[in-house]
């Protein structure tokens, strides 16, 4: 979200930007969750297999029940290249931002452009490769930083709380108008 | 859309709340709730276990305190 939004223009509505993303995102969380879950309940031979199909994670959700839904529709095949269509690009677009704040950070160090492009491609490569082996792995990084992403708002929020919040607001209204 | 400043002021404060209610109600999950391993060892290898989350957190928040001061020297003083 920092990221995308330090290309925001003059002209944006941070505020109102900030609540529709957030709206959108949640709404289409909760749609997709009623979705799925009457959909396992559906599909599976009983309700120990529904729920060992749900304790298996995302990836199970994604990769078994998803296409044995399409199987089961008329123009599945067709709505399943849609979706798994739409899926990559969601993913590529999340993407983005993370490549990028990296790309600034390591920029911000002052480094020549080729150099900077090294770092965070041996960067990426170094620490993407073990969950791309190991899928505990990866179920571990997604679980423990998925979480960790309420920590790191609290330490925002409270560094806000504890530098009096109304000031900041406006300097962040000024910055974001530059 | 021009929220009020007293929004603002409100949101910042229950937030810091519903945050630290958030992090205790993930982590006392049945599938995440566990310490120890079988053995009795800090789980740290557990995929969901706490030990492994809040080991990582840890270890993640001490490179940053370590690193503030020459953080904030090379990026915000200069």
């Amino acid at each position: 979200m920092m990221t995308i939004s330090s290309f925001s223009r003059d002209n944006e509505d941070v505020t109102l930007n900030t609540f529709i993303g957030a709206f959108g995102n949640n709404t289409a969380s909760l749609l997709s969750g009623m979705a799925i879950l009457p959909a396992v309940f559906a599909l599976a031979a009983s309700d120990a297999e529904a729920i060992s199909f749900l304790q298996a994670g995302n990836q199970a959700l994604t990769f078994t029940i998803i296409p044995m839904l399409f199987a089961n529709v008329p123009g599945g095949d067709f709505l399943s290249a849609i979706f798994f269509l739409a899926l990559f690009v969601a993913a590529f677009s999340s993407l983005l931002p993370m490549i990028e704040l990296f790309l600034q950070n390591v920029a911000d160090l002052k480094l020549s452009k080729r150099k900077t492009l090294i770092v965070v491609i041996a960067c990426f490569i170094i620490f993407g490769f073990p969950s791309a082996w190991s899928l505990d792995f990866f179920s571990n990084q997604d679980w423990v930083w998925g979480v960790g992403l309420i920590v790191t708002g609290l330490f925002i929020l409270i560094g806000v709380a504890m530098n009096n919040p109304v000031p900041l607001k406006k300097i962040i209204l000024i910055l974001v108008r530059i | 859309m021009k929220l009020p400043t007293g929004f603002f002021k409100y949101a910042i404060f229950i937030n810091i709340a519903v945050g630290f209610f958030l992090i205790y109600w993930w982590l006392s999950q049945d599938f995440s709730s566990t310490w120890f391993d079988t053995e009795g060892n800090w789980d740290l290898f557990g995929v969901y276990s706490n030990a492994s989350t809040i080991t990582q957190w840890g270890l993640v928040i001490l490179i940053g305190i370590l690193l503030n001061g020459y953080l904030y020297r090379k990026f915000v003083k200069s």
